[in-house]
């Protein structure tokens, strides 16, 4: 076990003095993190370019039978005010849904960047000249998008504030001069002169955002997170050098001519590894939380868990690599391949919720991916351990397929 | 046979290749052996046998009584193994690659750091102990290697031709260091396609060539074997023919002639004797002759005596 724990410890030696490793793990995240998080402005999680951004709405309102005119259905003609909106539909990917609570739950999962729910009811209470509220989900970690559906609905609900000021008073006054209906126009004229006056408004619109309170998040916290994600997972490059070096340079056969076992090499050159991104994950973490302000969220615990779990991955992927490029420049040339790859597919670079439905699960096949999934998970909806267990299952899942697979490659090859 | 070291019936087969052939030996307690032979006689893989790192593919190792078999982490407790190509990490500092290897070898604490004071010492690198050893000569790094794998005090240590490749300094220095280990307790199995390094250092050899034994004893019984024989020693043109050494073996006395580069060895019951036959010969035959000399009986006749080729090449 000693002799584990100094293998270890030689490797992590010979990393902190290796300023080409410490450019990688360290300065390269750092980098990528300030450069995307600014580059990217707007582009926080759940977001798209045009078209694309995810909404949803929900109608529950009943229509209404006004004797004065005709059938009053506020919630439907809001559906289609938004649905028929050229301009809307360029920039939003409307989805009519029946159900709240599934809806509710897309949008605290940012699967959905935002939705209106109509309530049940609506139209009687704009009849009578209630108060009445619309109700606008938001992904807090799709600040802009979630912004541009905020405001949209909120000029349909200062339109509705007209129409349901013009109404009463056009009833109203109606009813009171048992006029003929020609006259009406005059009096809605009126009306809407009125209308334009209020300051009143009808129709409030109330903002919820999903699970959170607080600032909204922004690229750079994507970012850090993301690439967070994916730079551990360079361990698994200079693990799989370091094997590789010591099997040409014979080190390694060295070791095993001591008393030291086999299996004691193989740990310590893993714990090696799992020391080195530990040190990264650290030294991640407290840069973006302390110096770029970044939230990771509310339980550090859940946090930590993940990366451990990935950094088990990145521990098996090293003997991998090892097994297949066998030199220190195909591991330098298949690793970074490997781990751009699965960063790409898990999201690091954007956000999959640009992809369409079908392909949204490419991320379960990434190492990032799912590192990311329960990292933002903590960040933007509140998880907590126990809600990233399947991720720390997945990561573990990755990290004995890996090493299985690259310690019988090697075993193999002997 | 109770050496501390048996090797019964060792034998690697590399596919079809016969490395090592049914390799016999017992090294006493205390005793600098040697196994002498050119590349490629199968020194390293008996070695990597006995220390466990080949499997062989047949017969057995015994170190103080364990085999290598059936016991070889009991083996490798007693083994200092130095091995051929420097096995060090060249970014920590000798101090560090010591510290480590010691580590390894179970040595801790107080314990540790007295033996790499000391093996620094003894390597005469004590005052660049903390420069990396990527900055050192290959000399230097030569000694770091040896120092690796003996500053435990193992029973026994292995060297694999521990001075190839370096400067004469560094080679003499690792030399008397060997060299002092006699009466130190300690088993030393040494090999060397040198023959002069054996013959500075061992108390017995083993000869070897394609992975057999060929002859094994004290300095004085191998010498024996070529009876008061010569070497006669010629430089010779590179483009010597086949049948100018044809001529020189038929030249009275000489009873065994090799050219290895530009060097002609002729084996000679007297030497001074059949140095003028072999040199007419030669330029009857056309051939130039830069240079000419008489050797005593070494190992390196023996081994022209026995095989009929040059250890050197
Ligand atoms: N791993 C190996 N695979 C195949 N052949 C080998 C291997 N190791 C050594 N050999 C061959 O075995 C023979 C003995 O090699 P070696 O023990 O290294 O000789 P020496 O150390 O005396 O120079 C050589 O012919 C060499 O080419
Ligand atoms: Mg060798």
């Amino acid at each position: 076990m000693k002799r584990l724990l100094h293998i270890a410890l030689k490797d992590l030696m010979t990393w902190l003095r290796d300023p080409a490793a410490l450019g990688v793990m360290l300065g390269m995240p750092v980098i990528l993190i300030l450069i995307l998080g600014s580059a990217m402005g707007g582009l926080g999680g759940g977001e798209a370019g045009g078209g694309g951004i995810k909404v949803a709405i929900v109608d529950q309102d009943e229509p209404v039978a006004d004797p004065a005119r005709q059938e009053l259905a506020l919630g439907r003609e809001i559906t289609t005010m938004l649905v028929d909106n050229d301009e809307l539909s360029s920039l939003f990917a409307i989805e009519i849904s029946e159900d709240a609570d599934e809806v509710r739950a897309s949008v605290e999962r940012g699967d959905l960047a935002a939705a209106l729910i109509v309530p049940s009811g609506f139209s009687r209470s704009v009849n009578e000249g209630q108060p009445v509220e619309l109700e606008v989900l938001r992904d807090p970690g799709a600040d802009l998008s979630a912004g541009i559906w905020e405001g949209v609905v909120r000029s349909v609900a200062v339109e509705l504030s007209r129409v349901s000021v013009i109404a009463q008073t056009a009833g109203r006054v109606a009813g009171e001069q048992g006029l003929p209906p020609e006259a009406v126009g005059a009096i809605v004229g009126k009306a809407v002169e009125q209308a334009a006056a209020s300051e009143e408004r009808a129709v409030r619109v109330e903002v919820r955002q999903a699970e959170r309170e607080g600032e909204p998040f922004g690229p750079l916290d994507y970012y850090s997170l993301s690439m967070t994600a994916m730079f551990l997972l360079f361990g698994s490059m200079f693990g799989a050098f370091s094997l590789i070096t010591e099997r040409r340079e014979q080190t390694m056969s060295r070791l095993l001519t001591t008393p030291t076992p086999r299996a004691s090499f193989i740990g310590g050159k893993m714990l090696g590894i799992f020391l080195l991104g530990a040190l990264q994950f650290g030294v991640l973490y407290a840069y973006t939380s302390g110096m770029m302000r970044v939230d990771w969220g509310g339980d550090p615990i859940a946090t930590l868990s993940i990366g451990i779990a990935e950094l088990a991955a990145t521990a098996g992927l090293a003997v991998l690599i090892a097994s297949i490029a066998r030199t220190e420049r195909g591991a330098g040339g298949l690793g970074p391949l490997v781990i751009q790859v699965m960063a790409l597919l898990g999201g690091a670079f954007f956000p999959l919720t640009i992809l369409p439905d079908w392909l949204q699960p490419v991320r379960y096949i990434s190492v990032v991916g799912w590192a990311l999934d329960g990292f933002q998970a903590v960040q933007t909806r509140g998880a907590g351990l126990v809600d990233v267990i399947p991720n720390i299952a997945a990561l573990a899942g990755f990290a004995v397929v890996f090493f299985g697979i690259g310690v019988w490659r090697l075993k193999d090859a002997r | 046979m109770s050496g501390i070291v048996e090797v019964n019936g060792l034998t690697k087969l590399f596919g079809d290749l016969v490395a090592v052939d049914h390799v016999e030996f017992s090294i006493a307690q205390g005793e600098i052996f040697g196994l002498l032979g050119p590349n490629g006689a199968g020194k390293t893989t008996t070695i990597s046998m006995i220390s466990g790192l080949l499997e062989p593919t047949g017969g057995d190792v015994l170190v103080d009584g364990h085999s290598v078999r059936t016991e070889p982490r009991a083996v490798k407790r007693k083994l200092g193994v130095v091995p051929q190509e420097v096995a060090l990490y060249p970014t920590l500092t000798a101090r560090e690659n010591l510290q480590f290897w010691g580590r390894m070898y179970g040595l801790r604490g107080k314990e540790l750091s007295s033996a790499v004071d000391e093996a620094l010492e003894l390597a005469g690198l004590a005052d660049r102990a903390r420069e990396r050893i990527e900055k050192y000569s290959g000399g230097m790094k030569r000694r770091i290697n040896i120092a690796a794998g003996i500053l435990h005090h193992p029973k026994v240590l292995l060297m694999d031709e521990p001075t190839v490749g370096i400067d004469p300094q560094s080679r003499n220095h690792i030399l008397e260091q060997v060299k002092g280990l006699r009466g130190s307790g300690m088993t030393v199995l040494y090999t060397s396609h040198y023959m002069e390094e054996v013959e500075f250092l061992c108390d017995r050899v083993a000869i070897v060539d394609h992975g057999k034994v060929i002859a094994m004893g004290t300095l004085e019984e191998l010498r024996k074997l070529v009876g008061d024989a010569d070497i006669v020693r010629i430089g010779v043109d590179e483009t010597l023919a086949e049948e100018s050494l044809v001529a020189v073996r038929a030249v009275p006395g000489v009873i065994q002639a090799e050219r290895a580069d530009s060097v002609l060895e002729a084996l000679a019951a007297d030497g001074g004797g059949a140095l003028a036959g072999i040199i007419s010969a030669l330029n009857a035959a056309g051939e130039k002759v830069h240079s000419a000399e008489v050797v005593e009986p070494n190992l390196e006749s023996v081994f022209l005596h026995l095989t009929g080729k040059s250890l050197r090449d």
